[in-house]
């Protein structure tokens, strides 16, 4: 992209300000101090990225607003890289921009502003497209964020991601596991958990020492609680003899007392279990017995007398089957009548019905013909298809007329749409030739040309600068250098002469003293003789470094004379390649020819070719007009013929039709709509008459049934002997009633029968029960040993006062012995035969007091057992030890894990770190070697590289010798020159796959001297020859130079 | 030879309240059951012991791990012999080079039946039965921790007609991967004509030599590290009147260990990949033979799925599902570890070949693993952590092999976030 044309409407001291025919290559805008040169810099940066904002204004920026009028903005003609020209409008309004990007016919750009800007930002450009000696000084570029990914990606393969960045990221995770002297990270927090766990392991352990000292303390209790409980074991029997004697004393009165009454009574020891109760149950048992024999033979009497009052009727129940088969036919018979008059009716009514129905039909229909006729399923689907058929060449006939009309209308638009592009083709202004692609052949020779100005400059300054280097070294040769200063040897001749006499005067006079001195000598000769040697060694070195240079020197202007002859012959070829490509253009000059004219030509080109293809493309379009009205009239006449013949069609099938029903018998004038509804009615028709027959059948089914129920009534009554004119229905009714009653007389009897034969049986049993009780009350009277009743309950009463002192007196001893034993039963009864109770009080009290005295001592030797056996239990069952051993062992798993996850972040970092050194030293990116071209032509050759490290930081530079200089230790000048070549390379490189944008330079060859600011210029030109550069500069030395440089670089003198 | 049929069982190793090694940190529930396992299969042994009616119970050393110094394991170990003593069985112990005599014991009162033998030399003891004696034992315990000689020059040779049993815990041979204590040869072993060899010190059950005489090693009754897969045990050892020894295993473990990797395709997603963890824990817990499992499982292969199971979280997120899921039931599964070595669809070969960064850095990776001096260098950078003072004692500074796995480890680390796929 080139700047053409700038109008500035209003932007700080410029109004209504113009630059006109800016081209290609280095254009330099030349003014003094405050000539507004900066100001036209910042103009240029703010169209192409916006002017700075109202809200910076915080920040001190010069908002450049109009001093002399207009309003803040203003236009730009460019031209890209393809020769599209393009036109820029910016103005600042109340709020934003108001932006307008159009093509030369003034087509908007707008959405593809962006995209011809690519990659470069408003930052990016100002840092490095637009620069003055602020900025070119100030700014390290190598520490901007978006210039140092740029500077990487691309040269290390990394694609979007920093390189810092991932060292950063894993750095941070690294730290994160472990850190000196931190206690957060994991490994460290863990550490401190492994330590603090230790010493809780080393305090269980010494659990030890306590379980030994608790064990001896438990035997020693032990055994002094095993004493203790003997003590009061003794104790307490005695105490409890004492406690039973008190206790059994009662009971041992009432057994005395027992005893004495029973010798008292007879001796009765045997009587009948239960006697008495029995004796009784016995004679109650009898009685009852007694007194259902006597109601038996009542109820015996009564049964004979029911049972010869009732009488059967044998005769009817002989013919009960007969009887009962009338009766379940007599609901038929009674059907059946009523039927009869209701049928006679029904009939009737349906023989008018379907006689109407003939009627209907036609003449000529009768019954048997109905019944007779049958419409098929073929038929009906024959009169359907008749149908369709019909309507089908109706509905065609419709069509086709609707279809004529609608090509008619298509017949009118095509002849409108013919007559339009024939007048748009006439409207357009011819043009010579007007031949498409011979204006697209001068285009592209046009481009060919444009690049081959640039490339034939580029030749131009290679030979002088070769030129020029050949007579630097030449100069070089001829310049003579003073050799280094050698030292003489004779100082030291001097020195061992004058020592060697003192020595031989010592010896002599044995003043050895002396021999110090001498030896002092001797040591300055041998220190001079050294110095000799090393100055001679240094002539030496010179003589044999100027011998090489001079050898390298003649060597080069060999090699560089040949690379002028070579460039010679490419130059001619260049301009060979010119002519061709212009005569193809259509320039006429061809003389006269420049990279302005061919600009100029390439204007007229492109605008002759756009010509060229809108006048091809209206051609095509009345081609394609006349093509359209044609087919439109074909259509239409194909309609017309199709509308005849659906005429034609419809009436061949109507004749069809009324051949085929004639064919069927049918009525002539039916339609196939009609057809359906006649065949509707015959069916109707011979469905009435099957109905007819139907019903003539059953009435006379109904007749015979009658008939035959009567019959058989009259042969029943005659076989009972009962002659009878009653009515059939009356006389089965009566003959029903009189078989039901004559069946409930004879069941009546059977079961009175049945009753009597119960009772007879009944009566039996009773009479076998008495005799066996008499019997049972005989045998126990026997058992106790008595005649009479009276006898048996005195004997009893006696029996039982006997068992109820035996009784008692076992109740008392078996007390006793429960509280005695039964071993001590005698025993003790002897004693409390002499008992005396207050005695025996005072006894137990006694005994009590000793018994809480070795209590108390028990209970208190005992609770510290169990407190011992408690700390014991505590020691044995804890798993606190456990639990810490798996604190332990999970700790250190968590620690090999965290130490591995370490160990690889440590060694990532370090391979990183390491690559990142091989990379800085053997592989430098293409920016760099593109910025250390530039730096070592701008510095002749006295720099080789620029080392700039991958992850950020300070950027550095390498003498030719190899030696490494920091930034800090160069000068201004040649700082200066280091940043304008890496923004040489960073610039290749952005431009390499975008748009290349104007290179705006403000005064930067200051602070350079005569030498480098004239390589500088140089390079500057030869830059520039793939781009425009704007160079801004109020020195006139610094416009000489460029001049100089290439004389074709163009000079405006800036005025506001 | 044997007057009568009689059995006994033969274990050792039980290393008693002694940590598993080696497992990260667990929840309250499976902490409770690590710590009672080298218990409840000793119990096991002893419930063992009471079912088969077996006349005598031999433990081949290391019934505990003295350095631990747990009173409880010790108490618990008398009270299970008592409970042996009430069925009239007999206990024989020697002890190992983890419980040696002069190593820290409680002052225990021993039930009868119990018989701990003493140090060097080996001492003999005649087991009897209803009818008459039954076998004749030789034994002998370590004196100190490490016994470098072997202990055999104190067993006698065998002069009676009834079955000869050595009691032994040595290193038979010189490649079990355990310390070479009491060292001899199988050969030493058969020269001293015993019936039955009962050796303790590798925890891996085995029968080096049948059927005349039998050798086993009973191995350790519970395992406990992942070193220690599959099933623990004892030998029950029936000895026929003809003198024949038959070995029977019996596992009484109660927590397995296992490790597997499952292979991670190319088009994985992150819910298919959860899907086979879970399938494979499902496998792995019904093929345990009712037992429950510690695993450790290991993602791998080159999938597109990689950022997602490399993103921060995701592998703790999988790992809590696993224990959500197969933790809480009994016999449970515990995943121990799920180690993510899923790479993106990356061809490392490729990458090296180019002049690029990355090519750069895994040429000098590959360089760096094939020079010793450079490994030693990068050596020394790891001893900050793994020569800490606090460090444990199970933190070894890696070898010079293991330097070359983690730099390969690291490079692939880089390479991963060189291009972007990784992020931390």
């Amino acid at each position: 992209m080139i700047i053409r044309k700038l109008w500035i409407d209003g932007f700080g001291v410029f109004h209504n300000y113009s630059l006109n025919d800016l081209g290609r290559g280095v254009q330099v805008l030349f003014g003094l101090n405050e000539a507004g040169k900066t100001t036209l810099l910042a103009f240029v940066r703010g169209m192409l990225f916006g002017f700075p904002s109202a809200r910076r204004r915080a920040s001190q920026q010069n908002l450049y607003a109009p001093v002399h009028g207009g309003r803040l903005g203003g236009r730009m003609e460019l031209m890209l890289q393809d020769g599209r020209a393009v036109r820029l409008e910016r103005h600042r309004q109340s709020r934003g921009e108001s932006v307008r990007v159009t093509d030369a016919d003034g087509s908007s750009l707008a959405d593809q502003w962006e995209s011809l800007l690519g990659v470069t930002t408003k930052d990016v450009f100002e840092k490095v497209y637009a620069f003055g000696l602020q900025e070119l000084f100030n700014v390290d570029l190598f520490n901007e964020e978006q210039l140092r990914e740029r500077l990487l990606s691309g040269t290390t393969g990394l694609g979007d991601v920093s390189l810092a960045q991932v060292m950063s990221s894993l750095q941070d995770t690294r730290d994160s596991l472990f850190k000196r002297r931190a206690s957060k990270p994991r490994l460290n927090a863990l550490f401190k958990q492994m330590t603090t766990n230790s010493h809780e392991i080393a305090e269980r352990h010494r659990d030890m020492a306590t379980y030994e000292r608790l064990r001896r303390r438990e035997q020693e209790l032990k055994k002094a609680i095993e004493r203790r409980r003997g003590e009061i074991d003794g104790l307490e029997r005695d105490y409890r003899y004492h406690e039973l004697l008190g206790k059994a004393y009662g009971p041992y009165i009432k057994l005395r007392d027992a005893r004495r009454e029973m010798e008292k009574l007879p001796p009765v020891d045997s009587f009948p279990d239960e006697g008495l109760s029995r004796f009784d149950q016995l004679l109650n048992d009898r009685k009852h017995v007694s007194e259902q024999l006597q109601s038996q033979q009542e109820k015996l009497a009564q049964r004979q007398v029911d049972l010869e009052q009732l009488m059967v009727d044998e005769g009817v129940l002989n013919a009960a089957a007969k009887i009962e088969e009338l009766n379940q036919r007599l609901q038929n018979y009674r059907d059946d009548c009523d039927a009869l008059p209701r049928r006679e009716s029904q009939l009737e009514s349906a023989e008018r019905e379907l006689q109407n129905l003939l009627e209907e039909m036609g003449p000529g229909w009768d019954e048997d013909r109905v019944a007779r006729f049958v419409v098929s399923v073929a038929t009906e689907q024959e009169v359907r298809q008749w149908d369709e058929q019909l309507k089908g060449a109706e509905a065609a006939k419709g069509a086709a007329k609707s279809r004529i009309e609608s090509a008619q209308e298509a017949l009118a638009d095509a002849q409108k749409a013919e007559q339009r592009a024939r007048a748009a083709l006439e409207k357009t202004p011819p043009i010579e030739p007007d031949n498409e692609r011979t204006w697209e052949q001068r285009n592209e020779a046009v481009e060919r040309l444009c690049g081959l100005f640039p490339e034939h400059e580029s030749v131009r300054q290679r030979i002088d600068s070769v030129r020029q280097r050949i007579q630097q070294l030449q100069f070089e040769l001829q310049k003579s250098e003073t050799p280094p200063f050698v030292m003489p040897k004779y100082p030291c001749w001097l020195c061992w002469g004058v020592a060697a006499i003192f020595a031989v005067e010592a010896i002599i006079s044995f003043a050895f003293e002396r021999l110090m001195f001498t030896l002092a000598l001797g040591g300055l000769g041998v220190l001079l003789w050294r110095i000799a040697r090393q100055s001679e060694q240094r002539l030496t070195q010179w003589r044999k470094h100027r011998e090489a240079e001079s050898e390298r020197a003649e060597g080069e202007i060999a090699e560089r004379q040949g690379e002028i002859s070579q460039l010679q012959e490419r130059e001619a070829g260049v301009q060979k390649r010119i002519q061709s490509a212009a005569r193809i253009a259509g320039i006429e000059d061809i003389e006269q020819l420049s990279l302005e004219t061919v600009e100029e030509h390439r204007f007229k080109v492109v605008r002759g070719l756009q010509r060229a293809r809108e006048r091809n493309r209206l051609r095509a379009d009345v081609s394609a007009a006349e093509e359209g009205r044609q087919d439109a009239e074909q259509r239409l006449q194909q309609r017309q013929q199709a509308l005849t013949e659906a005429h034609e069609h419809f009436h061949r099938l109507h004749s069809q039709w009324k051949q085929w029903l004639q064919e069927k018998g049918l009525p002539a004038e039916l339609m196939p709509q009609t057809a359906q509804r006649f065949f509707e009615r015959a069916r109707r028709a011979r469905d009435q008459h099957n109905t007819l027959e139907q019903q003539r059948n059953e009435l006379t089914g109904i007749r015979k049934r009658i008939r035959q129920f009567e019959q058989d009534t009259k042969s029943l009554l005659a076989a009972l002997g009962e002659a009878k004119n009653a009515p059939a229905e009356q006389v089965v009714v009566s003959l029903g009633q009189r078989l039901t009653e004559a069946r409930e007389v004879k069941a009546k009897r059977e079961a009175i029968l049945e009753a009597i034969r119960e009772l007879e049986e009944e009566a039996e049993e009773l009479n076998r029960r008495y005799n066996q009780i008499n019997n049972e009350l005989r045998k126990l009277l026997k058992e106790a040993d008595v005649e009479t009743e009276q006898d048996f309950r005195h004997r009893a009463k006696v029996f039982e006062q006997r068992q109820e002192l035996k009784e008692q007196i076992s109740q008392h001893e078996i007390a006793i012995k429960l509280l005695v034993g039964e071993q001590r039963l005698e025993q003790t009864l002897q004693r409390l035969a002499e008992f005396d109770p207050a005695e025996n009080q005072r006894k137990l009290a006694h005994i009590n007091e000793q018994l809480e005295s070795l209590q108390h001592t028990q209970e208190q030797e005992n609770r510290e057992l169990g407190e011992v056996r408690n700390e014991i239990k505590s020691l044995a069952t804890s798993d606190q030890l456990a639990q810490l051993l798996m604190k332990r062992e999970a700790l250190a798993a968590e620690i090999e894990t965290a130490a591995q996850e370490w160990a690889v972040k440590v060694l990532a970092l370090e391979l990183l770190e390491r690559t990142r050194s091989i990379y800085e030293r053997e592989k430098q990116p293409a920016i760099i070697q593109n910025a250390q071209r530039w730096f070592e032509r701008i510095t002749q050759g006295r720099y080789k590289r620029i080392i700039a490290p991958l992850g950020g930081g300070e950027i550095s530079v390498e003498l030719a010798d190899g030696a490494r200089l920091e930034l800090a230790h160069l000068s201004r000048g040649t700082r200066e020159q280091l940043y304008l070549s890496v923004r040489f390379g960073l610039i290749e490189q952005f431009d390499r796959n975008a748009e290349p944008l104007p290179v705006l330079m403000d005064d930067v060859l200051v602070n350079f001297d005569d030498v480098r600011a004239g390589e500088a210029t140089r390079s500057i030109v030869e830059f520039a020859h793939k781009r425009q550069v704007l160079l801004f500069t109020c020195h006139k030395q610094t416009v000489d130079l460029l001049c100089q440089a290439d004389p074709a670089v163009r000079v405006i003198k800036v005025e506001p | 030879m044997a007057k009568e049929t009689f059995r006994f069982i033969h274990c050792a190793d039980l290393h008693l309240d002694s940590p598993f090694r080696g497992l990260g940190r667990t929840n309250e529930r499976l902490a409770e059951h690590l710590r009672k396992a080298t218990r409840r299969a000793f119990s096991n042994v002893v419930d063992a012991c009471i079912k088969h009616e077996v006349a005598f119970l031999l433990v081949a050393g290391d019934v505990f791990d003295s350095a631990d110094r747990s009173l409880g394991a010790q108490l618990f170990f008398r009270d299970e012999l008592a409970k042996l003593a009430e069925h009239g069985i007999c206990s024989y112990i020697v002890h190992g080079n983890h419980d040696p005599l002069d190593g820290w014991v409680a002052h225990l009162e021993w039930p009868d039946k119990v018989t701990i033998f003493s140090g060097p030399p080996a001492q003999r003891q005649v087991v009897a039965g209803d009818g008459g004696d039954l076998a004749v034992l030789w034994g002998v315990s370590y004196p100190t921790r490490e016994v470098r000689k072997s202990l055999l020059p104190g067993f006698g040779q065998k002069r009676e007609q009834l079955f000869h049993i050595g009691l032994l815990h040595c290193n038979v041979g010189s490649d079990t991967g355990h310390e070479p204590y009491a060292p001899c040869t199988m050969d030493e072993l058969l020269r001293t004509g015993m019936d039955y060899w009962a050796l303790g010190h590798v925890h891996r059950p085995g029968v080096l030599h049948e059927p005349a005489p039998v050798v086993c090693y009973s191995g350790t009754t519970q395992g406990r590290s992942i070193a220690e897969p599959s099933e623990h045990g004892c030998y029950l050892v029936e000895v026929h009147e003809s003198g024949m020894a038959h070995a029977q295993f019996l596992p009484t473990d109660l927590i397995r260990f296992a490790q597997d990797t499952i292979a991670v395709n190319e088009d994985d997603s992150l819910d298919s990949v959860r899907d086979r963890l879970h399938e494979r824990c499902a496998e792995m817990l019904a093929s345990n033979a009712g037992r429950s499992l510690i695993v450790r499982l290991r993602l791998e292969g080159h999938s597109s799925v990689s950022p997602d199971i490399n993103r921060p979280g995701a592998e703790q997120d999988l790992l809590t599902e696993l224990r959500e899921t197969f933790a809480e039931g009994e016999p449970f599964l515990w995943v121990d570890r799920l180690a993510v070595s899923v790479l993106p669809p990356i061809d490392f070969e490729a990458r090296k070949k180019a002049e690029d960064f990355i090519g750069e850095l895994l040429r000098l990776a590959d360089t760096i693993c094939e020079d010793p001096s450079e490994l030693e260098n990068l050596q020394s950078l790891l001893r900050q952590v793994y020569q800490h003072s606090s460090a444990p004692q199970s933190l070894k500074l890696p070898e010079p092999d293991e330097v070359k796995a983690l730099i390969k480890q690291a490079a692939r680390q880089c390479v991963e976030r060189l291009i972007g796929e990784m992020v931390e």
